[in-house]
């Protein structure tokens, strides 16, 4: 497990430059481990004296993150996340997250015709879209482990999955979602962390492509739309204060 | 009459092995007394006539295998004066239907009724039958009992290897370890035995202090088990054997490296630890034995009793001028052992039966067993860390095996059809088996409390010892003091550096410890202090 956490995010995290130990150890060669296999107890516990307990223990984050697969409006999001943890592995989770308003580049240029036969344009703004996700999940943390950063600093984490239902407000209505995702978070300390959720949800919305949305035309009734299931993803990154 | 003996001779053809052997010397008897029944016996032929019916319709249930009647008829028969003379040979076979029902147990007090009495025809068999029934229950009582019965050139061929291992377990609890040597010798190296035989030759050698001799047998073990898992239990047997041997013919450093040699994935490597840092110790690797010691008291091993290790590690500490790493240790050591020591004391001295004693010890195991570290360990009589130390014992594992097996036989006879329960036997068999039980619960209690004691004054002894090795700490402390005041300008050495970071340098990832034990880092962990002596 740490092994994997050591390969993924040692990629991301650690840097030469910054290994600098102080000082150079050589241990006898025949101390060190030559086999690659666990004690056994009885009881197979993996860990003992963990540093970070979460049983019976709230988290409360603020997040910034991006939609990752949003054709025409603003990617930006940004929410928070609330999670009570019943016990070092069960938990459930509240997620708020809105988009930040307005079309992307693509969306802009669409609006602007960029791209078309004269005369046509594409204005997604007049349709309704998805503008903010709640969601409760249940989360499981289901592996705890550690990193070594830069030979001098020990990180602890966690990798956690969740899943639960979601309401999508489009500014017109409000539309059930279904919900699932992965994330891992990186333990500063005891009571602070930095929290990474990739988040995939599905509901029925909205078809902006149903309508003829050309922008000197007035925005079509919300009801004008036709519908169909939407997948959206976001990846989102907190700052959590554990309490 | 000759349909009778026709009868009896079918009969004495179909029988099993066990059983055609019993019928073979009972066939003449009968034969005599078909042919003893002659006409001026007419009167009383009829009365005879029905109790011959009776025993040979026991013979024949028990002839086809129907065990369950078979015995409950054998032993109305063993309980009737009418078959005084046929008596032996009915015990027997009711023994062996006993034992073939998994009732060892009962068949055991058959065939020793049959011992007792001796000179009988059924003796060596019964003897046989005894040693085996015994082996299974693991009940050393009888089997010593069948030992000492016994005669080896009569014992069958098959069975002989499980004899002399049994023999030499008898004189090693005896003392008597040149002929335990001898005994286990014998035992042949196809024989399931044949391991656990190597390893008590090899420590009866130890026992000599024959090291050579001793090392040589346990390399030929793990020779022997080289084909099989590198966790085999035999094998590790034999290389924690062979580290032992060396660490006692003062070869501290072969010792050591046969200490590596153990695998960290065996069920013993656990004891390895604390032992290959006396050798440590002794070889002055200081930092490797207090590496060792980082391992031994994690959290993995807060319910295991450790105090001579505490006491170890102090001592490496005293010779490295850590005084106050030794002061944390010994305030460690006083902070557990002592209340222990005080509740041990307290159990000791109290009234407690001896079956409630083993009870304890059953009931904070099985809840270990359970919850694991979840379980709530506070609430037995015994300390949980001293009832633990008392179940890994050998007599008393012995014990306790014993009488999960007499459970078992009581779970057998509770499962039983009901004509068996309700006949004589059953009442028989439940009310024995209880008695057993009750009466082997006393033995394990009673070795409950000898271990109790043994705690006890090993505790005693060791605060002593604590005492002393307090006193060498604030001796060195005190000079340490002094020294520092007589120079004014004291340049620090690396010690006193408590924010400095290493990282080992042969290519291995370096995990600074934080407070957190990993069960994969367990006998990986690296000392990296240094010794503080001016």
């Amino acid at each position: 497990m740490k092994q994997l956490y050591s390969f993924t995010l040692a990629l991301l995290f650690s840097s030469t430059i910054l290994a600098n130990p102080t000082q150079k150890v050589e241990v006898p060669v025949d101390e060190l481990a030559t086999e690659s296999v666990m004690p056994v107890f009885d009881k197979i516990n993996v860990v003992k004296n963990k540093n970070i307990n979460l049983n019976k223990r709230i988290e409360f984050g603020g997040a910034v993150g991006m939609s990752l697969n949003e054709p025409f409006y603003k990617q930006l999001i940004y929410g928070g996340n609330i999670t009570f943890n019943f016990t070092d592995v069960h938990a459930i989770n509240y997620n708020f997250t809105m988009w930040q308003d307005g079309l992307n580049n693509y969306g802009k240029q669409l609006k602007s015709g960029e791209g078309q036969e004269v005369g046509n344009s594409f204005d997604a703004s007049k349709a309704p879209h998805a503008k903010s996700l709640q969601s409760l999940n249940y989360q499981i943390n289901a592996y705890y482990g550690k990193i070594s950063l830069t030979k001098q600093y020990v990180m602890n984490l966690s990798l956690y999955g969740f899943a639960g239902l979601a309401s999508i407000d489009d500014g017109d209505s409000s539309r059930i979602a279904l919900n699932v995702g992965i994330g891992q978070k990186f333990y500063l300390s005891n009571n602070f962390a930095l929290r990474f959720d990739l988040n995939v949800f599905a509901y029925e919305g909205i078809d902006p492509t149903s309508k003829d949305l050309r922008r000197e035309q007035p925005a079509p009734a919300p009801s004008e739309f036709s519908t169909m299931t939407l997948i959206g993803s976001t990846l989102m990154g907190s700052l959590v204060i554990l309490l | 009459m000759m349909k009778l003996a026709v009868l009896l001779f079918s009969f004495i053809v179909g029988m099993f092995f066990e059983i055609s052997d019993v019928y073979a010397k009972a066939d003449s008897a009968e034969a005599v007394l078909v042919a003893q029944n002659s006409k001026k016996r007419s009167r009383r032929s009829s009365s005879r006539s029905s109790y011959r019916k009776d025993f040979i319709r026991a013979l024949k249930l028990a002839q086809a295998n129907r065990l369950h009647e078979a015995s409950v008829k054998l032993f109305q028969l063993s309980m009737s004066p009418r078959f005084k003379r046929q008596q032996t040979q009915i015990k027997y076979i009711l023994g062996l239907m006993m034992y073939r029902l998994g009732l060892n147990q009962l068949s055991a007090y058959q065939f020793i009724s049959i011992i007792r009495d001796g000179n009988s025809k059924y003796l060596m068999d019964s003897i046989e039958k005894l040693s085996l029934a015994a082996d299974t229950l693991g009940d050393d009582t009888l089997l010593n009992y069948a030992l000492t019965k016994v005669r080896i050139n009569k014992f069958p061929d098959e069975h002989k290897s499980m004899l002399f291992f049994r023999i030499g377990e008898y004189l090693m609890r005896k003392d008597q370890f040149p002929n335990a040597v001898k005994s286990f010798a014998r035992v042949n190296s196809s024989s399931p035995y044949f391991p656990k035989a190597k390893y008590l030759q090899g420590l009866a050698f130890a026992e000599q202090n024959k090291t050579s001799e001793a090392i040589s047998v346990f390399n030929q073990l793990i020779r022997n088990r080289a084909s099989e898992s590198v966790t085999d239990t035999s094998m590790v047997a034999a290389q924690i054997g062979k580290a032992r041997t060396l660490y006692q013919a003062d070869q501290w450093q072969a010792s050591i490296d046969a200490y590596r040699d153990i695998p960290r994935d065996s069920q013993f490597w656990h004891d390895t630890l604390f032992e290959s840092s006396w050798a440590m110790l002794r070889a002055g690797k200081f930092r490797s034995a207090l590496s060792n010691f980082h391992s031994l008291h994690s959290a993995y091993y807060e319910h295991n009793y450790l105090p001579e290790s505490l006491l170890l590690r102090s001592i490496v500490y005293l010779y490295i001028c850590q005084f106050d790493e030794m002061e944390k240790v010994l305030d460690l050591f006083n902070r557990i052992y002592k209340p222990l020591y005080n509740d041990v004391r307290g159990i000791i001295d109290s009234n407690i039966s001896y079956e409630d004693l083993y009870n304890q010890v059953v009931q904070s195991m099985s809840a270990y067993d359970k919850y694991g570290d979840e379980a709530n360990v506070d609430g037995y009589v015994i300390p949980f860390i001293a009832a633990r130390r008392v179940a890994s014992e050998g007599d008393y594992q012995s014990n306790h095996k014993y009488i999960q097996n007499l459970y078992k036989e009581r779970k057998i006879i509770k499962s039983m059809p009901s004509f068996w329960r309700g006949s004589s036997l059953g009442r028989y068999a439940e009310k024995v088996i209880n008695i057993r039980i009750r009466k082997a619960k006393r033995k394990a209690g009673r070795i409950v409390k000898k271990h109790l004691i043994f705690i006890k004054n090993e505790l005693f002894d060791l605060s002593e010892q604590e005492g002393f090795i307090k006193f060498e700490m604030l001796k060195g402390k005190k000079n340490q003091v002094k020294k520092n005041m007589s120079e004014t300008n004291v340049s620090k050495n690396i010690d006193s550096n408590r924010e400095r970071d290493y990282y080992i340098q042969n290519g291995y990832e370096y995990w600074p410890f934080e407070g957190e034990y990993w069960l994969d880092e367990l006998g990986n962990y690296h000392y990296l202090g240094k010794q503080s002596c001016e």
